[in-house]
């Protein structure tokens, strides 16, 4: 890879990748622009008035973005396998550190600790982990049926570490959304009924139990219901933010006019930049906005659904779940249809963890939409199979598993294409092998 | 656990599954979300067009603000016209939180605490009091000086926020004159302002606390207007919406005599306890009088804990006029009408009286140890003889007494139109002493009852309307302060009196200051008075001193009341003088109505008094 497609004004390459590809490096441009605007329209008040520079906030973004960008196209240029090979590595590494927040008289903001202090910048590894998450759930529920009950056990084992160290910081609101992102990829790998159930009723009960549990969780859900009942205490956030989503009317008041972004809507740059666009940009705006994340579900749906490899599949899907979901949550939140919890707007919200993870998410879909029909990037580069490269589990889980089970999806690499019912054959070995591993 | 143990079904399944159904679940996926995306736009639609109206009504709030003009309070008047409580511009400093900047927010408030005097703590408390959304300025600080305000305007550009706005204070000319009647005002506190929130007070107004401040409240208060400006972000102003003016609150023109109400407070000197002028004919109080006093200014700007503290400490908040004691001899006045009402005498009898009286195994002394010999009322009332009047309510029982205290006002509130009026006093009876002293009644209470011992508790004010009784021939009047406050003017009763008890004690109180308890002290005046003096013991502190009196004796005008609460001494010697100063003043005035300042208090002799005097 040369260093200039690291730049995404350098890196010339795109006008031959795949239609889809080049659509949603395209979209993401225009989330991300749109983004940076709304940022600085709703931050600027708040930067004039904390540091007396009301660009502060855009700055910092927009290095965030440029470091966003440079990591987004080293992913468009990197072949998915290395990235799926290596994704447990980044999932145990986030997984560690948010534990770490979680270990007492750690730092917290807002009543929870997220945070991870790296010199001038807050680390919060719960945005990290999740384009991990969505890589590690797409290989395990993507190979179910070919690994052994101790690898499975162990990942799920993992994802529910993960899930919990959230939890505990505590955020609530992803947890959630991580939950549903694994739950989502499990049931498009077309894993049993009875999995997904048992473990969606599971997990709504740990939700309920977490939120009975803690009084501050238990009140910000209660006050969405009523957020009239008590306007300046529980409800402030919510109040503010549907008098500004209210004020917007057909055409909103115009791009800067925000009244509510002057210190009366609290965190108007991050969880609740949506209410600021919508005032500013009224529902004509908010229209566009859904019209724009249809869009980009669309399209993420139908990457997915033209990826032949069932792994890179749960890869697109995992993470149109994860942009799109955050994304509808964030405005279900600020217009008071969902509990009040803390979650950024991909690509919108300030926030450098936020971004960065936002940037890798979506440069994994579009790696995806490439290699699903460029031809030179599904690679094993320099096309040497020397030994098994892919997904080797850190328990060392049966290489001459992977090994057949490589060289078969290699070959079969554009048989797929024409059809895709060879596949049911190939189910009965893996069975047998289980078999063998329990005796 | 399912997960461990998967069923040769479900792994068919599962596999079957992995293949056939792949699109399923994209398409499932692709309408949650336009579900989701569906709901959420409905949502839009009802915030932003269904809802939108009220919404931005509500947003308006935030950016549309208030500056509220508060009215100007009614002035106090006295009787003459003369200002007694007006209001002076001054200037208050007000801080708008919202439009604060939270980067400069310590920094403003380090400096508004340097000029103001205020510790930055207090400033901080004021503005997290205030609701977040408020759209109102908290004021931190009233009645600042020039000093400050120009202070203040220096350092404008450091205190985004930050306003000072002219405003009226309340000015006390007098200081403390009449500091008991008047009240004072001062801003709302919590429980205050949770009560009257709904009358339109809002956090910081300033509000009567006491006295006729606190009584008329609601016509002094006047009705405030303001300004409603809308400002950007910083609380600039933008532009002015709407103006509306407020209007002045009603001034009062009281009752009091500012000028015998100055001699009143003079007279009565640095001793505790109090002093009540009133006209028994129509119950208008002329001048009330309780020491130790305030002055009322301190509480236009913020109290300080150590003022706070040192009124605390003296109790110099209380209206002694109001605060019960026991009235002691003074009652000897409702002890001969109800002998005489009741039936029970005819008011011609003599009685011997003797150095004690024994009554069911208790020993009653005579207050000179020896006895007066034989006496007629008007002559023990004179004397203020304890042992006749024993020996009237061992014939008579206590019924009668209680019965005629109560006709006479005593344990019940006097009505007077000061909210400090909270204690009835206390007129026992045998129910009452069942059931607060587990005793029966007996003899005995109702002997101690007949010199105005025992439980019994009068005001000094009920002692005033007690000797109006006698003074205007029978008639409970009610006492008042507001000078057109035409229903109390002319409200009184009849206690359906017999001329006759009516003429003996009219004599009786006049004989004490001709030849009787108060004739060194009074008998020398060139007015013809009458009155009655009281001791009431009180084991440990010191004696409460009383001295009732009214004038003209024949066509009486006036009462006074003067008490000493734990002054030790005897009514006469020590009050007696007081009440003489008193009167005497009151007729000087009335001679010349406009007398130099100074000239009020007449030099009255002052008079060494025999034990005999005091009583």
């Amino acid at each position: 890879m040369q260093l200039r497609y690291l730049i995404p004004f350098f890196d010339t390459t795109a006008k031959d990748w795949a239609i889809e590809a080049r659509l949603a490096r395209w979209l993401t441009f225009i989330w991300l622009l749109v983004g940076l605007m709304v940022m600085f329209s709703a931050s600027y008040p708040a930067g004039d008035n904390e540091f007396g520079n009301g660009w502060y906030y855009l700055q910092r973004q927009a290095i965030f973005a440029l470091i966003g960008l440079v990591g987004f196209n080293w992913i468009i240029h990197s072949p998915l396998r290395t990235l799926l090979s290596t994704a447990h590595w980044g999932l145990l590494l986030f997984l560690g550190l948010i534990w770490v927040t979680d270990l007492p008289g750690f730092a917290s903001i807002g009543g929870a600790a997220r945070w991870i202090p790296i010199g001038p910048f807050l680390l919060q590894p719960s945005e990290f982990v999740k384009p991990f998450l969505v890589l590690q759930s797409a290989r395990i529920f993507g190979q179910w049926d070919r690994l052994t009950w101790k690898t499975r056990l162990t990942w799920l084992g993992v994802f529910c570490l993960v899930l919990l160290g959230i939890l505990i910081q505590p955020n609530l609101s992803t947890t959630a959304l991580c939950g549903m992102v694994i739950w989502l990829i499990a049931l498009a790998a077309g894993l049993p009924w009875v999995y997904l159930v048992s473990t969606a009723v599971g997990g709504v009960l740990l939700a309920t139990l977490s939120i009975a549990f803690r009084e501050y969780q238990r009140k910000r859900v209660l006050s969405f219901l009523n957020p009239w009942a008590d306007p300046t205490g529980d409800g402030y956030q919510l109040t503010q933010s549907l008098m500004a989503i209210g004020s917007g009317g057909w055409f909103g008041s115009g791009y800067g006019q925000s009244h509510q972004k002057l210190g009366f809507l609290p965190i108007q740059y991050t969880d609740f930049i949506f209410a600021v666009f919508s005032e500013e940009f009224g529902l004509i705006g908010g229209f566009a906005l859904l019209l724009m994340l249809v869009g980009y579900a669309t399209l993420g749906l139908y990457i997915a659904q033209k990826a032949q490899n069932i792994v890179h599949r749960l890869v697109a899907i995992g993470i149109v779940v994860l942009i799109v979901g955050q994304s509808l949550l964030n405005i279900g939140v600020a217009t008071g249809a969902l509990p009040t919890t803390g979650l950024p707007f991909p690509l919108w919200s300030y926030g450098g963890s936020s971004m960065l993870s936002s940037f890798i998410s979506v440069a994994l879909l579009i790696r995806v939409a490439r290699e699903n029909t460029e031809a030179e990037v599904v690679s094993f580069p320099e096309a040497a199979i020397p030994r098994p490269t892919v997904v080797p589990f850190p328990q060392k889980s049966r290489p001459n598993v992977f090994q057949s089970w490589l060289r078969k999806f290699q070959m079969r690499g554009d048989r797929n294409a024409a059809s895709s019912k060879v596949v049911p054959k190939q189910s009965g070995k893996p069975r047998s092998r289980r078999r063998k591993s329990r005796s | 656990m399912a997960l461990l143990q998967p069923s040769r079904s479900n792994i068919r399944e599962s596999a079957a599954r992995q293949v056939g159904r792949r699109n399923q679940s994209l398409i499932l996926l692709l309408f949650v979300s336009l579900l989701l995306l569906g709901g959420l736009g409905s949502r839009l639609v009802y915030l932003q067009l269904m809802e939108g109206t009220r919404n931005r009504q509500l947003a308006d709030n935030n950016r549309i603000r208030l500056i509220p003009s508060p009215p100007e309070r009614g002035k106090i008047l006295d009787r003459k016209g003369k200002i007694i409580a007006g209001s002076r511009l001054s200037h208050s400093v007000y801080v708008w939180p919202l439009a604060t900047k939270e980067a400069k927010w310590n920094h403003t408030i380090t400096k508004l605490s340097s000029i103001l005097n205020i510790p930055e703590a207090e400033i901080r408390k004021r503005v997290e009091q205030a609701e977040q959304d408020s759209p109102f300025l908290v004021r931190i600080a009233r009645g600042i000086s020039p000093q400050q305000v120009t202070a203040l305007a220096e350092a404008n550009d450091e205190l985004d926020g930050v306003e000072v706005n002219g405003e009226t204070t309340r000015e006390y000319k007098y200081g403390d004159l009449a500091a008991h009647v008047i009240g004072y005002t001062g801003e709302l506190n919590d429980e205050e302002y949770e009560k009257l929130k709904k009358k339109g007070y809002r956090l910081g107004d300033v509000v009567g606390k006491m006295g006729i401040e606190a009584t008329y409240e609601d016509m002094l208060r006047g009705e405030g207007g303001g300004q409603q400006v809308e400002v950007d972000g910083a609380g600039n102003v933008v532009r002015v919406l709407h103006d509306k003016p407020s209007h002045a609150g009603k001034d009062l023109t009281l009752t009091i005599d500012l000028d015998l109400q100055q001699a009143a407070e003079k007279i009565l000197g640095n001793f505790t306890g109090s002093i009540v002028v009133m006209d028994p004919r129509n119950g208008s109080i002329l001048a009330m009088v309780s020491r130790p006093a305030f002055d009322p200014n301190i509480f236009s700007k913020r109290v300080s804990e150590a003022t706070w503290k040192q009124l605390q400490e003296g109790n110099a908040l209380l209206n002694r006029a109001l605060q019960q004691y026991p009235p002691a001899s003074t009652f000897k006045i409702v002890t001969t009408a109800a002998a005489i009402e009741s039936g029970n005498f005819t008011g011609d009898e003599v009685l011997p009286t003797f150095p004690s009286l024994t009554v069911g195994g208790v020993t009653f002394g005579e207050w000179n140890h020896a006895g007066f010999g034989p006496l007629g009322f008007t002559g023990a009332m004179a004397n203020s003889s304890d042992t006749f009047f024993y020996q009237v309510a061992r014939r008579m029982g206590g019924e009668p007494i209680i019965d005629w205290s109560r006709r006479f006002g005593l344990g019940s509130k006097t009505g007077v139109d000061l909210v400090d009026e909270v204690d009835p006093g206390l007129v026992p009876d045998p129910a009452w002493k069942l059931k607060y002293e587990k005793t029966e009644w007996t003899i005995g209470d109702a002997i101690n009852m007949s010199i105005g011992q025992g439980y019994l508790l009068s005001s000094p004010l009920q002692v005033a309307v007690m000797f109006a009784v006698a003074a205007n021939g029978g008639y409970k009047v009610q006492p008042h302060l507001l000078k057109d406050n035409e229903e109390a003017k002319n409200w009184r009763e009849s206690l359906n009196m017999k001329p006759k008890t009516i003429e003996i004690l009219q004599q009786g109180l006049r004989e004490v200051v001709t030849y009787g308890t108060g004739s060194t002290a009074l008998g020398s005046s060139e007015i013809a008075i009458a009155g009655k003096s009281g001791t009431a013991e009180d084991f440990g502190k010191g004696s409460h001193t009383w001295f009732g009196a009214y004038a003209p004796a024949d066509k009486p005008e006036i009462v006074v009341v003067a008490f000493g609460e734990y002054s030790g001494g005897g009514g006469g010697s020590l009050m007696g003088p007081k009440a003489r100063q008193v009167l005497e003043t009151y007729f000087t005035l009335k001679k010349n109505p406009n007398p130099k300042a100074g000239s009020q208090t007449q030099p009255s002799p002052t008079v060494e008094v025999t034990p005999e005097a005091a009583r």
